[in-house]
């Protein structure tokens, strides 16, 4: 065989072409929060958000709704919360994310230990993705709200910009800190959800965070930045999928091993500059 | 005091004063930061504002920018109050305050002052680009405009932060904790800097812990400990009796500046 038809053959398959499509999305919108998440810290915060998903999307699985209806709410409940109990209590930010994160992702799997046998969908398909199972109509909400994320992003680019920066210098300029920064969280939580359903509750770190880390060390101003980090996330679900393909492999955990072995060769490679 | 100056009748009847607070008085629920701040700095003026932790030097800047609004009183920058002359007063943050990690190089961040919140759709103009070359050209960092500003030291952080409020055409500059990190032989080269910058007519008002070195070099010193304890020329108000009300009795005078 050569390697023309190496290159096709995989996407002879509708199923393939498809799990391509929403991983193309997922490589595009996870670098541009990414970035933001990287360099002010908020990679825990990322985490816990994809695991305290779990009770909605297995509430909506239960209920025999999509789960796009249960994550979305989830991860903003659990947004609110985290930002509710800092203010109530006045602890640290990661401690309050800790508690949240252990308590809802325990509810997810007590909702589906209690109900989950009335469900097709299994909780290792949650935790570890289902990107060879995706169907047109996930594709449509996907490319709608990767969209609509992408609007939202460019609209406010300058704003995030700033606010990340020097956020009490944006404060004095006029820009309504707060909005911005909730507006940051809700862009995560969206991209969060987009991107479980390809990788998995487990794996979302693995584009959310490495290819936009992996970018900080190869670019030195925002907009470039964020150009290396979809392209380090583009080569990791192609590579991903192929081996996933070829070798039979989990299709969400070859993504994520290739997107970490690309953080690898990037920080081996880049001369230490500072 | 009127609250609706028009600047453009009162420039030919007296200059006005670059920054006036009157009777200022800032609360914060039960606790008053500060308390009857009466004081007037004449344009072009270095100002430097001195007091221990806690007696509301920043909550005094705050006030200038307009984040924060006086409980009692009231401040107007060249006749305007603070909330309406955003683009006058320049700010440059504690570098505490500052995400050094995020990626931006030099003019990225001096190009922050004429695109505050700017829509990404909304390009840079050459107006734009010339008065960022400008203002880096101004304070002596033009040559380092394309590198990332955490490659740059603290005296040279403070600068580019510097260029970035006169990007903005602010007439005012303040600064907060502007030696903080910054070593001595940058101390004095930044100080310089921004004498020149009052020279050509800025009015730059600055927090300094600094009293033996920088706080000397001044036009005039706030010392502020809620209340405002002594104002004018350093020679003047660092007398031991100012001293003890702003630190406590251990603070002395000595010949080449004061000691703890």
């Amino acid at each position: 065989m050569d390697v023309i038809s190496y290159i096709v053959e995989p996407f002879q398959y509708g199923f393939l072409l498809r799990a391509l499509v929403v991983a193309v999305i997922i490589s595009i919108t996870c670098p541009l929060v990414g970035v933001f998440v990287v360099t002010r810290g908020y990679g825990f915060m990322g985490d816990a958000m994809a695991h305290s998903i779990l009770p909605g999307m297995a509430l909506a699985l239960i209920a025999g709704l999509s789960p796009w209806i249960g994550m979305l709410p989830a991860a903003l409940v659990f947004a609110f919360l985290v930002g509710f109990i800092i203010r109530k209590t006045g602890i640290q930010a990661d401690a309050a994310i800790g508690i949240m994160f252990a308590t809802l992702f325990a509810l997810g799997i007590l909702v589906m230990s209690l109900w989950g046998a009335q469900v097709t969908v299994s909780l290792e398909d949650i935790l570890l993705g289902q990107l060879l199972a995706v169907t047109q109509n996930d594709i449509l909400v996907t490319l709608g709200v990767a969209s609509l994320t992408l609007v939202v992003f460019i609209g406010y680019f300058k704003g995030l910009m700033f606010v990340s920066f020097d956020p009490v210098g944006a404060e004095v300029a006029g820009i309504r800190v707060e909005r911005v920064d909730y507006l940051l969280l809700a862009l995560i939580s969206v991209v969060v959800v987009v991107t479980i359903q390809a990788v998995g509750v487990i794996l979302v770190l693995a584009m959310l965070i490495a290819p936009a880390a992996a970018a900080t060390l190869a670019a030195q101003r925002v907009v470039p930045t964020i150009g290396f980090g979809i392209l380090f996330a583009l080569i990791a679900s192609i590579v991903g999928l192929y081996a996933s393909y070829y070798w039979n492999l989990p299709s969400g955990a070859s993504i994520a091993m290739a997107s970490g072995l690309i953080f690898a060769i990037v920080a081996l490679l880049r001369r230490r500059v500072y | 005091m009127n609250q609706t100056h028009n600047p453009e009748l009162e420039t030919h009847t007296a200059p006005l004063p670059a920054v006036d607070a009157h009777c200022m008085c800032v609360t914060y629920g039960q606790d008053t930061v500060l308390r009857d701040v009466t004081f007037s700095v004449p344009s072009g003026a270095f100002v430097g504002i001195v007091g221990p932790n806690g007696a509301g030097k920043s909550t005094l800047l705050k006030t200038l920018v307009g984040i924060v609004e006086p409980t009692e009183g009231t401040v107007h920058i060249y006749g305007t109050i603070p909330s309406r002359s955003r683009r006058m007063v320049g700010y440059v943050p504690q570098s505490d305050d500052v995400n050094w990690q995020f990626p931006v190089t030099v003019w990225d961040v001096v190009m922050m002052g004429r695109t505050p919140g700017m829509g990404a759709f909304r390009y840079e103009s050459a107006a734009d680009k010339h008065a960022v070359m400008d203002a880096l050209h101004r304070v002596g960092l033009l040559h380092r405009k394309d590198e990332m500003i955490r490659a740059l030291s603290g005296g040279q952080r403070q600068r580019v932060f510097v260029a970035r409020a006169l990007a903005q055409d602010a007439r005012v500059l303040l600064l907060d904790e502007a030696f903080s990190g910054v070593d001595v032989g940058a101390q004095y080269e930044l100080v310089a800097v921004l004498r020149q910058l009052c020279e050509e007519g800025q009015t730059i008002l600055l927090t300094t812990h600094d009293l033996a070195n920088t706080a000397r070099q001044l036009d005039m010193v706030l010392c502020l400990n809620c209340h405002l304890c002594a104002c004018g020329p350093p020679d003047e108000v660092f007398t031991p009796e100012v001293l003890e009300e702003l630190y406590g009795p251990h603070v002395v005078s000595t010949e080449s500046g004061y000691s703890i």
